[in-house]
């Protein structure tokens, strides 16, 4: 069978792709099994072959709800005390690329990842921790020190990451610092925008300090901009957009300060099943509306 | 019955399915599917993330066998499996019954 009829090929095909990771062999043979059983069972009450197939994809499920179901069986497992939860983290972390290069496509040249909240670092168990740790630095990392088309910025804090990985998230920044693209990418590692913000007044109130200002001099003068100095993301434009995955609704500490005047989008869709038509839908749902900025 | 009400329950229904005796994938669907006339609705292809869990979890174990030239998985239910089955039935029906006295009786 040839050309536009063989749906179940095109379906496993699409599966790979949106998988696309080493772990998938498995799933992908029970798959076409499952289809092709299913596909003869639709002939046999008298279908033709394409409307067989047809059913039988339909019946299996859309790609990305299986895809959702591949990854987030970890995620159930942990809940439950059987398995880690490797498999999403390591997706997870390939998965800043391929936004990356959406955003590169669409000429967007300033965006913040959050990867993991000051949080997560102490309520994640120690195994969990160090292997995101390590594919925090395998994957990420690693791959924007090479071929660096992204100026790398870190917001969070590093003293708190396990040794190995500050250093190769500093390595990243080294490594990107004379990138010529003029796009930037900050990682939030370790961060919380509570955190960020009384680390900088912390750093404000030493400046002054070290300079001899009274706290009644300091009161009376201090102003956003002092603050803004003084975060991690100092000298970068506030974000335009925030996009929150997962179907939460809530910002989780994420760049408190600095989102003031964004502008909000929520999508369903989980970070490693978040897919270029998501993206560009926020970017669609964003053109339409008019920023006010409070006024 | 809606895809999220099942959710919780597919454990349960894969397991008490295979507890009738191996079987792959597309048989535990067509089993599911004629055992509960219809009642179900679910993606047919997240039974086996699902599948891939309970034997992670050591609750069925699976091998290669062919068919007609393809590769086919076929699932097993463990001891541990038909422990945790036989564990998970009393659960469901401890709580069916007590939904049910709190209900009252059948639909009008």
């Amino acid at each position: 069978m040839t050309g536009d009829r063989e749906l179940i090929r095109q379906y496993l095909d699409e599966l790979r792709l949106s998988l696309r990771i080493p772990e998938v062999g498995r799933i992908l043979v029970e798959a076409e099994d499952h289809l092709r059983e299913a596909a003869a069972a639709g002939t046999a009450a008298g279908l033709t072959e394409t409307e067989a197939q047809q059913a039988a994809i339909t019946g299996f499920g859309p790609v990305r709800v299986i895809v959702y179901a591949h990854l987030t069986r970890h995620g159930r497992a942990r809940r439950q005390g059987l398995a880690d939860p490797s498999f999403g983290h390591r997706y997870g972390a390939y998965h800043v690329e391929n936004v990356l290069n959406w955003c590169e496509k669409t000429g967007i040249t300033h965006v913040t990842v959050f990867v993991c909240s000051a949080e997560n670092l102490a309520s994640r168990g120690d195994a969990e921790l160090a292997f995101l740790m390590q594919v925090i630095e395998q994957v990420i990392a690693d791959k924007l020190s090479r071929e660096p088309t992204w100026q790398v910025h870190i917001a969070g804090a590093l003293d708190m990451l396990p040794d190995t990985t500050a250093q190769a998230l500093k390595r990243a920044v080294e490594a990107s610092r004379d990138c010529a693209t003029g796009a930037h990418v900050t990682l939030a590692v370790g961060y919380g925008g509570r955190q960020e913000v009384i680390e900088a007044f912390r750093s404000l109130l030493y400046e002054h300090a070290e300079r001899g200002t009274t706290l009644a001099e300091l009161a009376e003068t201090i102003t956003t901009g002092d603050i803004a100095r003084h975060l991690y993301t100092a000298g970068q434009p506030d974000p335009d957009l925030v996009i929150r995955t997962s179907g939460e609704q809530r910002l989780s500490n994420f760049l408190l300060w600095q989102s003031a005047y964004s502008e909000l989008y929520f999508c369903e869709a989980y970070w490693p099943a978040f897919r270029e038509i998501d993206f560009l839908r926020a970017l669609r749902s964003f053109a339409a509306r008019q920023r006010r900025y409070g006024r | 019955m809606d895809r999220e009400r099942l959710k919780g329950h597919l454990d349960l229904l894969l397991l008490s399915v295979l507890a009738g005796g191996p079987a792959h994938g597309y048989g535990i669907i067509t089993a599911l599917r004629e055992r509960s006339e219809g009642t179900f609705e679910l993606h047919e292809g997240t039974i086996y993330p699902a599948l891939h869990r309970l034997e992670d979890a050591g609750l069925l174990s699976s091998s290669w066998a062919d068919a007609q030239g393809r590769k086919r998985r076929v699932y097993a239910l463990t001891d541990k499996g038909a422990a945790a089955l036989a564990t998970e039935r009393t659960a469901w029906w401890r709580f069916a019954a007590g939904m049910r006295a709190v209900l009252g009786g059948e639909p009008a």
